[in-house]
């Protein structure tokens, strides 16, 4: 199919577009409601104020506008315009709370739902998705812009493979000058020979997992799917849509990747730390999220896709209240916000509440156990499903947690 | 989980002693970061001494490359992982050759330590101030305590940063600050003066630390104090100078670092992870640690004699053959684990088994030296992409095996041309038949000579392609594709 017939089909928005386009290993495999999940991660961790629980007048609003929304009483930031016109698909969380105000461990616990502890390798919820899914021919956890969390005690199979700069090819996909499709062969089945012996003398999920990431590389490397990274096949003015930032070509990304049925693709928006010079940096960021996230929610409705997909936007934590002296925002992992969208979430509402000057939680605040125990079983995970750590010990999918059930549609 | 490496088993086997050839690959990655070469492989399997291991470990320790190697270690666990560019890159360049004067000449490692927290005044080239700048960007005095106390001690006690410990109640909110306050007066800035990559460290007479309010306002000044134990600084003592004290009079100091040698060099903590020892004098710490740290401790901080102490151990000198046996073998060491190699490691090994540094072309070799950062990076990248990662935390992603598969240094390195490992081999089965190119190949990749049934498929993938010498290629294009290689075991 050539791009420009391509590009007429989705135009015309034909639903078994993405069927035809979709990798042929996973569209055989059954789907359950949720195809596909989204997490827009907001790198250092974004302020609410700033963003999705707006106090304009107050002291610690910071001098912003909140602007109307589609919901009506409801106000966002000056700077969502966009996703304000977009909220009846949304449901925002104002009220997500947790304990953890270090990058590293608060990056940990928004990925895998739960704290850093002892040495137990938790697995990430990209990772966990990954590991439910039938792997198609493209990885099943894909992380653009930002590293994303590792399969912990799920085994190298699940990593996410990182994606730094969505508008750039991927390296080292094809074989090197002068080894054609018959020499690779030869070497591959040399080097499965070499395996075989090695994983019989020394058994460890090291050399499993070096065996399993090695065979995914070679699937991928011949996988009709790797269009998907072409984002310059797309038109132009669809790739402003999403802004030029590496985050809204990353949503781009995101999008083609869903399209053709990768299960778990992340996107991080980076900068998010605003400790000094708060406001100027939270206006370019905000436009960032703005645009890519909102160009995100209306490509993949369009396409039908929204109804099959979970899109999620967290962070590191909130931001303080408390402007401090160099016009900064400081971590504030007390209070922060979440954003929904698409697969099982009831849209148009927001969930929980912070006083006037968003300084405590005034209503129905929500633990991260909470958010992934809801996420989780929206994905089809079991949330109590126990798997062994390496030291022997059962480690459950979710933290604990109650269900969020005024997300649920 | 606290366990001693020389304890019970639980009944489990304890594997064999690792065979000699396990043990030179070992050491070699372990002590300068790359596998032996096939000539240095030989000459120690060759060789019928007794203390021919203890004598091994003495002349690596002594080389100039376990100084470049442990100065990158170091390096890296100072400053994160992230192979920088530009200016960071260049304060990188300056710790590495700092950490490789002080190691060379046996500096102790106290005496580092302080060195690297008591920095004061301008450093042209980052030498050891580099960490307070690094550590603490966006002036964050948090994240330089954090650091320390887990790099210099073994104790988390960042995540009493935000809330009280959440399951020791050793440490709480107010613990973080007082240690942070130590560094409340610290300022770390980059000199003056265009592309210098210099640091500037200067000390204020005056200034506090506040804790911050539940709602992250301006709280009350907090006074430095170490773990829970009052330090202050005497007269003329600035308040790091104060820490430097506190932290060369705790236990912790050797415990952290054996601790983490230890798991370093065995993939696994004697306390694990390294950097959770909780307290000072805690009695559960195992007596193979406590001996471990006091022998550290008397040897003046002598790290080449911590080394050479940890892998001449039993533990350390075991075999990693044997079933997966997961938590049981792994507590105890029964069996030496199997760890993926570090982007250093993995690159000089690679380096070293291809010969393209040997390669009699000069304009080769150039290049690769130009090369060797961006290649480095570009390892570092796919191997390491989350600067805190630990290594044993790392096993292994798609972009990793597509730079093994097609990536520039496995496929030019296993070209056929003058110097190279594969034109050596070919000459070697000319001169004396296929078998002996095949373990040429086998030993520059394996520090090992392969057995019969290896030899005899090898052999048959040459012969079935007879003329072509491009199937030696192939064979070693394989051989450095294999976890045998990609793995320290």
């Amino acid at each position: 199919m050539t791009t420009i017939h391509r590009r007429t089909f989705l135009r015309l928005g034909l639903g078994a577009i993405a069927a035809a386009l979709a990798d042929p290993r996973r569209a055989a495999a059954s789907q359950g409601p949720v195809r596909s999940c989204v997490l827009l991660f907001m790198h250092g961790g974004a302020s609410q104020i700033d963003t999705w629980d707006p106090k304009p007048g107050r002291e610690t609003g910071g001098g912003l506008k909140a602007i109307r929304t589609a919901l009506p009483g409801v106000r966002v930031s000056e700077h969502l315009p966009r996703l304000a016109r977009r909220l009846r698909d949304v449901a925002v969380i104002r009220s997500l709370t947790s304990r953890e105000g270090n990058h590293d461990r608060a990056r940990y616990l928004m990925h895998t739902g739960y704290p850093p502890q002892g040495g137990a390798l938790h697995p990430s919820l990209g990772s966990l998705v990954a590991a439910s899914r039938e792997r198609g021919t493209l990885p099943s956890y894909v992380s653009i812009a930002g590293p994303g969390q590792g399969a912990g005690l799920l085994g190298a199979a699940h990593a996410p493979f990182v994606v730094g700069d969505p508008t750039k090819p991927i390296r080292n996909l094809t074989p090197a000058l002068g080894v054609d499709d018959a020499r690779l062969a030869r070497r591959v089945e040399l080097w499965r020979g070499l395996e075989d012996r090695f994983a019989a003398r020394v058994a460890s999920p090291t050399v499993t997992g070096h065996r399993q990431v090695v065979d995914q590389a070679l699937t991928m490397m011949s996988s009709p799917a790797l269009e998907a990274f072409a984002l310059e096949r797309e038109a132009a003015a669809d790739r402003e849509r999403y802004g030029a930032s590496a985050f809204g070509q990353g949503c781009l990304l995101a999008r083609r990747l869903v399209e053709v049925g990768v299960p778990f693709v992340e996107v991080a928006l980076k900068g998010w730390d605003t400790h000094e010079d708060n406001f100027p940096r939270v206006a370019r960021l905000g436009a960032e999220l703005d645009a890519g996230m909102s160009a995100l929610l209306d490509d993949l409705h369009d396409r039908g896709l929204l109804e099959s997909t979970l899109v999620i936007c967290i962070g590191d934590f909130g931001r303080t209240p408390t402007i401090n002296a160099k016009g900064g925002r400081d971590h504030f992992p007390k209070i922060s916000a979440a954003a929904l969208a698409g697969a099982g979430i009831r849209g148009g509402q927001v969930i929980g509440a912070t006083d006037r000057d968003g300084r405590e939680i005034s209503e129905r605040p929500v633990t991260v156990p909470d958010l992934f125990r809801t996420v989780a079983t929206l994905v089809g995970l079991d949330p109590d499903e126990t798997r062994e750590s390496a030291t022997g010990r059962p480690v459950a999918t979710v933290d604990g947690g109650a269900l969020v059930d005024e997300l649920l549609a | 989980m606290k366990v001693s490496a020389t304890g019970q088993t639980g009944g489990g086997a304890v594997a064999a002693p690792a065979d000699d050839a396990e043990f030179v690959r070992r050491v070699y990655l372990d002590l300068v970061g790359r596998i032996p070469a096939a000539t240095e492989a030989a000459r120690f399997l060759d060789d019928a001494a007794a203390d021919k291991r203890a004598r091994l470990v003495d002349a690596l320790l002594a080389s100039d490359e376990y100084a470049t190697y442990w100065a990158n270690v170091y390096a890296d666990l100072l400053l994160g992982q992230a192979q920088p560019q530009g200016l960071g890159r260049r304060l990188r360049a300056g710790t590495v050759t700092w950490l490789e004067e002080q190691l060379g000449e046996g500096r102790p490692y106290d005496a580092m330590i302080a060195d690297v927290l008591t920095a004061s005044g301008d450093y042209s080239d980052g030498g050891p101030a580099s960490y307070l700048l690094v550590r603490g960007r966006g002036k964050q005095v948090e994240a330089v305590a954090g650091a320390t106390a887990r790099i210099v001690l073994g104790v988390q006690i960042d995540c009493a940063q935000c809330h009280d410990h959440p399951y020791y109640d050793q440490y709480k909110q107010e613990d973080f600050y007082a240690f942070a306050a130590y560094f409340g007066r610290t300022q770390a800035r980059r000199l003056p003066g265009g592309g210098e990559p210099g640091v500037r460290i200067v000390e204020r007479p005056r200034g506090e630390l506040r804790m911050p309010t539940s709602d992250g306002g301006k709280g009350e000044v907090v006074r430095p104090r170490f773990l829970g134990r009052e330090v202050a600084p005497d007269d003329g003592e600035t308040r790091r100078e104060a820490l430097v004290r506190a932290i060369r009079g705790s236990d912790l100091l050797a415990k952290a670092a054996a601790n983490r040698s230890w798991s370093m060099l065995l993939g696994r903590g004697l306390v694990e992870p390294w950097d959770d020892l909780v307290g000072e004098n805690d009695p559960s710490h195992p007596p193979a640690l406590e001996r471990l740290a006091a022998d550290f401790v008397a040897s003046g901080y002598d790290h080449r004699a911590l080394l050479r102490s940890i892998v001449l151990s039993d533990a350390y000198q075991r075999s990693a053959s044997g079933a997966d046996d997961r938590g049981a073998a792994a507590r105890v060491f029964a069996r030496a684990a199997v760890r993926p190699l570090s982007a250093r490691q993995l690159f000089d090994s690679m380096v070293e088994a291809t010969g393209v540094a040997d390669s009699d072309r000069a304009a080769y070799r150039r290049r690769l030296v130009d090369r060797r950062d961006a290649a480095l990076r570009e390892y570092s990248f796919v191997f390491a992409d989350d600067e805190m990662a630990e290594a044993e935390s790392f096993s292994g992603n798609v972009p990793q095996a597509l730079l093994l598969l097609n990536g520039d240094l496995s496929n030019v390195g296993v070209r056929e041309r003058a110097g190279g490992t594969v034109t050596a081999a070919i000459d070697r089965a000319e001169a004396e038949g296929i078998d002996a190119g095949i373990a040429a190949l086998y030993l520059s990749a394996y520090a090992r000579r392969p057995d019969a049934d290896e030899l005899a498929q090898a052999r048959a993938f040459i012969e079935a392609q007879p003329g072509d010498t491009r199937a030696y290629e192939d064979l070693l294009y394989a051989l450095l594709l294999s976890s045998e290689f990609t793995t320290n075991h």
